[in-house]
């Protein structure tokens, strides 16, 4: 059991439910084991008359309330008591909702309604919990990706385990920026992004440990950007027609499917090269002429490093092509270049 | 071809995420639109001529239309060539809030445009 005199964490919950109010607060007081002070206001006067008595570790925010909603409530909190944590809490997931949030500073958007325990799991990270001793979260609660985000802004060093029913995969963060990610097979961004689209499941974090090697070297944002995009695409895709010429011609997403729905499509890789940056053949598989394809990789970077002077664009990553009926991809990292070139089986037929 | 192509891109537009976009037909450039400020027009027209000049060149699709997409740490390019020559190339934010299913169809409907 704590001691009361234990350091405690003060929280401000304003919601105009009473009923949720009174329901959470006695559920983080008890998980917490008594360590955290949480006090409640069901409307904005009533949280700016306790802010200004007492300042709050974490000011916690119902978006949807009445008279000044939550979002101009943040504005209001934003500049009268700048660099104050607030936590978001909302009924809907409105992406425009979440993004303006985020936007006015706040630290972290969560859907209502929400498990206590992914409730103090996330307040907890957010008020500088110790990270030794790990905590668990729900994914359908707490987003994975907030949960990465939130590691990554704060500059921490940590391994974020990631399971669900029959997938088991790992996400290394160092000094704020993801270094690694494997499941299952998969490993590097790939294996980052197949987990990233994951829509139910557990996480739990832990200390960092250094993994047998580093295979991804991107900003998190980019990376994070990537594994939202992926996942809009293939939301959107599942209503299209699979062979349209309207799939994204980015072998990313591609690379995402699982091995039934590729198969589904009838894909066939037809070549194969990955080599070092210094132009050392790693691997091959059917690829006819690797002085060509490596004299490829030299002017496609060349080419991309060219087009691109004068415009914030960063780093290249990568080039795809998709005609339809065959795909290539060519994808420049520091350490290693890539080409997959494939082929999708001709449409049958159609008799008029 | 011009009518339909300058009507063309005036009725999709805005996207949100869309930050420049160039028509390109085999022997000039049709039309380059910058809608950042923090982009230099001339760079970026530059950049969306030579991106497209060098994915038909490396990577050509033959007589065949294709999809390209170039990836870049901020910014990327998605360019949708015809079989006739023409092509669309838009400049996109690497950002969540992007409306990626509006630059699709946006492609997608450029390759549909009647023939020159």
């Amino acid at each position: 059991m704590q001691e009361e005199g234990s350091i405690r964490k003060q929280f401000l919950i304003v919601d105009d439910d009473t009923e949720f109010l009174a329901v959470v607060a006695a559920a983080l007081k008890k998980v917490s084991k008594g360590q955290w002070a949480i006090r409640t206001a069901t409307n904005h006067s009533q949280a700016l008359e306790q802010l200004k008595a007492q300042p709050v570790d974490t000011v916690v925010l119902d978006v949807e309330m009445p008279g000044m909603d939550g979002i101009e409530f943040l504005r209001l909190l934003g500049r009268t008591y700048p660099g104050q944590q607030v936590v978001m809490l909302s009924g809907r997931m409105d992406e425009a909702v979440r993004k303006t949030c985020l936007e006015l500073g706040a630290t972290l958007y969560l859907e209502k309604p929400i498990e206590f325990r992914a409730l103090f799991a996330a307040l907890d990270s957010l008020a500088g919990a110790a990270p030794q001793s790990g905590f668990r979260g729900v994914m359908q609660r707490v987003g994975l990706e907030d949960v990465l985000q939130m590691e990554c802004l704060a500059g921490k060093s940590s391994l974020l385990v990631v399971s669900t029913g029959n997938r088991r995969g790992q996400i290394y963060i160092c000094n704020g920026e993801i270094i690694h990610a494997q499941s299952g097979q998969l490993q590097g961004e790939m294996a980052l992004y197949g987990l990233l689209a994951l829509t139910g499941g557990e996480f739990t974090l832990q200390p960092f440990a250094e993994p047998a090697r580093r295979t991804i070297s991107g900003q998190y944002q980019f990376l994070l950007t990537e594994a939202a995009r992926l996942r809009d695409e293939a939301g959107s895709q599942s209503v299209r027609q699979p062979r349209s010429l309207g799939r994204a011609g980015d072998f990313g997403a591609a690379s995402v499917e699982t091995p039934a729905t590729t198969e589904a499509r009838g894909v066939r890789i037809e070549e194969v090269l990955l080599s070092s940056s210094a132009g050392e053949v790693l691997y091959q598989w059917k690829c006819e002429s690797i002085e060509s394809r490596l004299e490829l990789f030299k002017k496609l970077e060349q080419q991309a490093m060219e087009a691109s002077k004068g415009t914030p664009s960063g780093r290249f990553h990568r080039v795809s092509m998709d005609t339809g009926n065959s795909c290539v991809l060519v994808q420049i990292q520091p350490t290693f270049r890539l080409l997959v070139r494939s082929a999708l089986p001709a449409p049958p037929p159609t008799h008029e | 071809m011009n009518d339909v192509l300058e009507s063309f891109l005036s009725s999709r537009l805005p996207i949100v995420g869309l930050v420049a976009y160039s028509i390109q037909l085999p022997d000039r450039v049709f039309a380059t639109r910058c809608f950042s400020k923090s982009l230099y027009p001339s760079a970026t027209e530059h950049m969306l001529t030579r991106v497209v000049h060098s994915g038909q060149t490396l990577l050509p699709a033959g007589k065949s239309a294709a999809r390209y997409c170039w990836i870049f740490e901020c910014l990327r390019v998605y360019v949708a060539a015809r079989a006739d020559g023409a092509c669309l190339a838009l400049l996109v934010e690497n950002n969540a809030g992007v409306q990626w299913l509006r630059i699709q169809e946006t492609l997608q409907a450029f390759g549909e445009l009647p023939k020159r």
